[in-house]
């Protein structure tokens, strides 16, 4: 099996909110594509799959920066639909007490509060200062870079870091 | 070793020797030689005895300890010789050219090696073998038994190595002591900053006296407070000091035990895996966990507190002797207790805290094999057996520790008290001198001054109290040093047990030839115990390209025999070639990275998928990855998954299937990009519509490459091109499917077994349709 990957050739329009459209050189279409990152975590903007209706890989973006302004827009749009990761901009509260962590938080989304459920394998800090958090029903949150936090919120997180 | 050109396994006495030669002038003709000799340890009643098999060039014979034949026969009259294992002992037993069997020796597994040399030696004789070669085979055999410690029965690192169990305590302390070495400033520098703290210490008493004889006595105010604050600035510089060096010592102890604990992995990682076979994995961890603790802790404590204690005491010793001799006697006097009932107590605390150490080691063992196998437990309804034989586990340790606590905790106990029966008796005698010193002019207070040694102050007294409490805190120390030391000892033990166990074999280092894939196993004999052989005369030969499939039972040596060519097991009889070369020539880990393995259980790190896959080949790109996985049938599901190749595995709420797993897992080996391919029941754990996506995947793979495959299901097995059947771990029959199904012999029974099994439940399903 070939893969197909897409570098530049290639443009999207958007579907519905989700899915988009894929234009191949040669101007064919490819409809109802599905974007998804290979690596939600790793990489944001590298390696996007295209699912048809049926979940199967179309193709492989290499990297959205890649396309046109349009096309890349579309797919991030795309993207952002689909992936929900609130960006933590401010740790209001971290209330700990007994197996209870809660935190309070304020993000690019507006403010909200979460469970932990345990604090080593759900809290995730890179080397790069990028620290990413599932609570606990599974979602996702992350904060960017946790050295631009205001005072207050690195002394609320220094005791979960 | 070899006396008088008789290689022989055992000194004998020399008694038995003469009277070895002296059958032999009786039985052999002049001119004939003995080549070699076994000392056997059973009669041939079984019952213990020494018993000698010796072999010439034309006979062999048995004696025994009087030196009386017990039985000799000619090479030419032998047809077959064997050695048959039984239960514990083992017999070497000739079949003569009518038939007839002799047993010439009978013995136990020590020498059961040697003997089947010796019988394979009386065949190659009887055959007409070339003499000289044959002697060779044996003579590599004596050495070999070498490799044996003649104490203990371990096996040795090499010939004439040195025994780890048998060596002494001195030289496993200087095994240990290349740990602490990088810290040995850092230690020294500590040591040095402890002597002065101590130093500071032991003067303070001194002025304190002075405090109490004279200056409050005279009521000097300005005296006062210039003793006061030298006091003071003594206690400063005690606290600067003291935190300078309780933070570089925590920094030593730290980087010894890490130095120790990375070691102690790497070692882990390099160990064969008989060594595996042998020890649980609960105790591997707890000596990297636990022991490592333990003896970086007493290395501190040696390094340290050892000198410091011992200068505490001399010092002590020295200032009170030069104060008042009778006195410091007395403050002497519990001490020969106190070293007498150390060196009673060590002897009685060691064997239990080796029993402490074992049983808990046990508990851990429960604990790393029961939690992966919970799901077998629950499936079973064990929950409660599963904690009860936990508990059972705890409760035998909890047992043994109190039984250890009543002597370990009792004995510091008895020191303070002791202790305290030193300062009372320096209260009560030293007291007494004070007050009858301060009656003076009577004739009473005379004598109990000239018997005092000098007049005792009030002063004098409060500081031989102060001197007499620092003075116990060495005599303590060493008191419980003993228990720390025996602790520690046990703990370096287990340590060295791992750190001076055997690496794999790797006399091919940086032999790296160019592989094209030809396999040969030739004259292949190989047993995991010394009992039973696994393995026997494997001889076979795959070509490059060949697709192998390897069938038979349960237990009859399939995997056994992978897992020679992986190299896991290198004390093999016979030879496995890969192109023309020993494996045992070739860099290990070159030549595992030739050979892609699949198991039956494939098994995933914590960690991403992506560098699950990227194990094998960490510098491959994440589009070499993608494309590994596609051939793998992989990439398909890991794009669904919400995390995709960043999914965590073994994390809460992300588990593979079993199928999954292993196309992961064959993706991980395709990325090797391999010379040759094993696979080990790869899909005998997934269902039959798995199984063909990993048959894909396995196909997709294959292309060009040598490939052996075990399999249960026959079927996997479609694209082999020759198929081996081993059964009790011989090669029973080996050719093309089709020669092996024209033979009618075992193959086809297993193909036709399966098919009808097959057959039936196809016709059960379609049943179930109507």
């Amino acid at each position: 099996m070939a893969r197909n990957y897409i570098d530049n050739d290639t443009e999207f329009v958007a579907r519905g909110s989700v899915s988009v459209d894929m234009i191949l050189s040669d101007g064919s279409r490819v409809e109802n594509l599905e974007p998804r990152r290979l690596f939600p975590v790793n990489y944001s903007e590298k390696y996007i799959s295209l699912l048809d209706a049926d979940g199967k890989e179309q193709a492989i973006i290499r990297d959205i920066a890649a396309l046109s302004e349009q096309s890349a827009a579309v797919i991030r749009n795309s993207l952002s639909e689909y992936y929900i990761i609130p960006k933590i901009t401010k740790v209001i509260q971290v209330y700990e007490k007994g197996s209870i962590n809660r935190w309070t938080v304020m993000t690019d989304r507006g403010k909200c509060s979460f469970l932990i459920k345990t604090r080593y394998s759900d809290i995730k800090p890179f080397p790069d200062g990028r620290v990413l958090i599932r609570d606990s029903n599974d979602n996702r949150y992350e904060i960017p870079d946790v050295s631009k936090l205001d005072k207050h919120s690195m002394r609320e997180l220094n005791s979960q870091i | 070793m070899n006396i008088n050109g008789i290689l022989i396994n055992k000194e004998i006495p020399e008694e038995l020797f003469e009277k070895l030669l002296k059958v032999r002038a009786e039985v052999c003709e002049s001119e004939e030689k003995i080549l070699f000799a076994i000392v056997g340890d059973l009669t041939l009643e079984a019952n213990y005895g020494t018993t000698v098999f010796a072999v010439t060039d034309k006979r062999s014979f048995t004696i025994d300890e009087e030196g009386k034949l017990l039985c000799s026969m000619l090479h030419e009259h032998v047809d077959k010789a064997k050695v048959k294992r039984m239960y514990g002992n083992a017999r070497l037993i000739v079949t003569d050219k009518e038939g007839k069997d002799i047993v010439l020796f009978r013995f136990t597994y020590s020498v059961a090696t040697l003997c089947d040399m010796a019988a394979d030696y009386l065949e190659d004789m009887s055959h007409g073998e070339d003499a000289a070669h044959a002697y060779d085979a044996v003579a590599a055999g004596y050495e070999k038994a070498m490799l044996y410690c003649p104490k203990c029965g371990r096996r040795l690192l090499h010939a004439g190595a040195e025994c780890i169990a048998c060596q002494s305590k001195r030289r496993i302390w200087g095994k240990l002591l290349r740990f602490a070495k990088p810290e040995l400033p850092n230690l020294i520098l500590c040591m040095l900053l402890s002597l002065v703290t101590t130093g500071i210490s032991m003067l303070l008493p001194t002025m304190t006296a002075n405090l109490v004889d004279e200056v409050i006595p005279s009521k000097d105010m300005q005296m006062l407070l210039k003793v006061v604050s030298v006091l003071l600035s003594a206690y400063l510089l005690q606290l600067a000091l003291g935190i300078i060096r309780s933070y570089r010592l925590r920094i030593s102890a730290t980087n010894i035990v890490t130095f120790l604990r990375n070691s102690l992995f790497a070692k882990t990682q390099k160990l064969s895996m008989r060594f595996y076979d042998k020890t649980t994995t609960g105790s591997v961890i707890n000596r990297v966990n636990g022991d490592s603790n333990t003896i970086e802790q007493f290395m501190i404590r040696l390094s340290q507190e050892v000198v410091v204690q011992i200068f505490t005491l001399v010092g002590i010793a020295v200032i009170m002797t030069a104060k008042n001799v009778q006195l410091a006697l007395i403050t002497l006097l519990p001490i020969p207790f106190i070293v007498i009932g150390t060196r009673v107590f060590g002897k009685k605390i060691l064997p239990y805290h080796r029993k402490v150490w074992r049983r808990w080691a046990a508990v851990v063992s429960n604990l790393t094999d029961t939690l992966p196998g919970v799901r077998v437990v629950k499936s079973f309804s064990a929950e409660l057996r599963s904690s009860g034989i936990f508990s059972s586990y705890t409760s035998e340790w909890q047992q043994v520790d109190r039984k250890s606590a009543r002597i370990s905790t009792a004995f510091p106990n008895f020191v303070s008290f002791f202790v305290h029966l030193g300062q009372l008796l320096i209260w009560g005698i030293g007291g007494a001198w004070v007050i009858i010193s301060n009656l003076t002019g009577t004739a009473a207070a005379s004598d109990a001054i000239a018997f005092a040694g000098g007049t005792v102050t009030l002063g004098t007294l409060v500081s031989f109290i102060s001197y007499a409490s620092m003075f116990y805190g060495p005599v303590n120390f060493f008191a419980n040093f003993n228990d720390s030391y025996q602790n520690a000892l046990a703990s370096a033990e287990r340590v060295l047990d791992i750190l001076d166990a055997e690496d794999e074999a790797d006399r091919g280092k940086g032999n790296c030839p160019e592989m094209r894939g030809k396999i040969e196993f030739k004259n292949v004999n190989f047993s995991y115990d010394r009992t039973k052989m696994t393995l026997s005369d494997i001889n076979l030969t795959i070509e490059e390209g060949d697709i192998v499939g390897i069938v038979g039972t349960t237990g009859s040596g399939k995997s056994t025999l992978v897992n020679l060519l992986m190299r896991f097991y290198d004390d093999y009889e016979g030879k496995i070639l890969v192109d023309g070369i020993n494996i045992r020539d070739i860099d290990l880990s070159y030549f595992r990275r030739q050979i892609g393995f699949v198991q039956q259980e494939s098994m995933m790190f914590r960690d991403t998928v992506f560098n699950n896959i990227a194990f094998s080949n960490p510098d491959a790109t994440i589009e070499e990855v993608f494309s590994a996985a596609d051939i793998a049938n992989a990439h398909e599901f890991i794009a669904r998954l919400p995390d995709g190749y960043d999914t965590l595995l073994g994390e809460r709420g992300v588990g593979l299937s079993g199928g999954e797993r292993q196309r992961v897992s064959i993706a991980r080996t395709v990325l090797m990009n391999p010379r040759m391919l094993i696979f080990d029941e790869a899909t005998a754990s997934v269902d039959s519509e798995t199984e063909s996506l990993i048959q894909g995947a396995i196909e997709g793979l294959i292309k060009g490459r040598t490939t052996i495959m075990i399999a249960h299901r026959l079927s996997t097995l479609r694209k082999a091109n020759k198929i081996v059947v081993l059964d009790k771990g011989k090669i029973l029959e080996m050719g093309t499917p089709e020669e092996l199904i024209a033979k009618k012999g075992k193959y086809y029974k297993l193909i036709q077994i399966q098919t009808m099994a097959e057959k039936a439940e196809a016709e059960k399903k379609e049943e179930r349709f109507e």
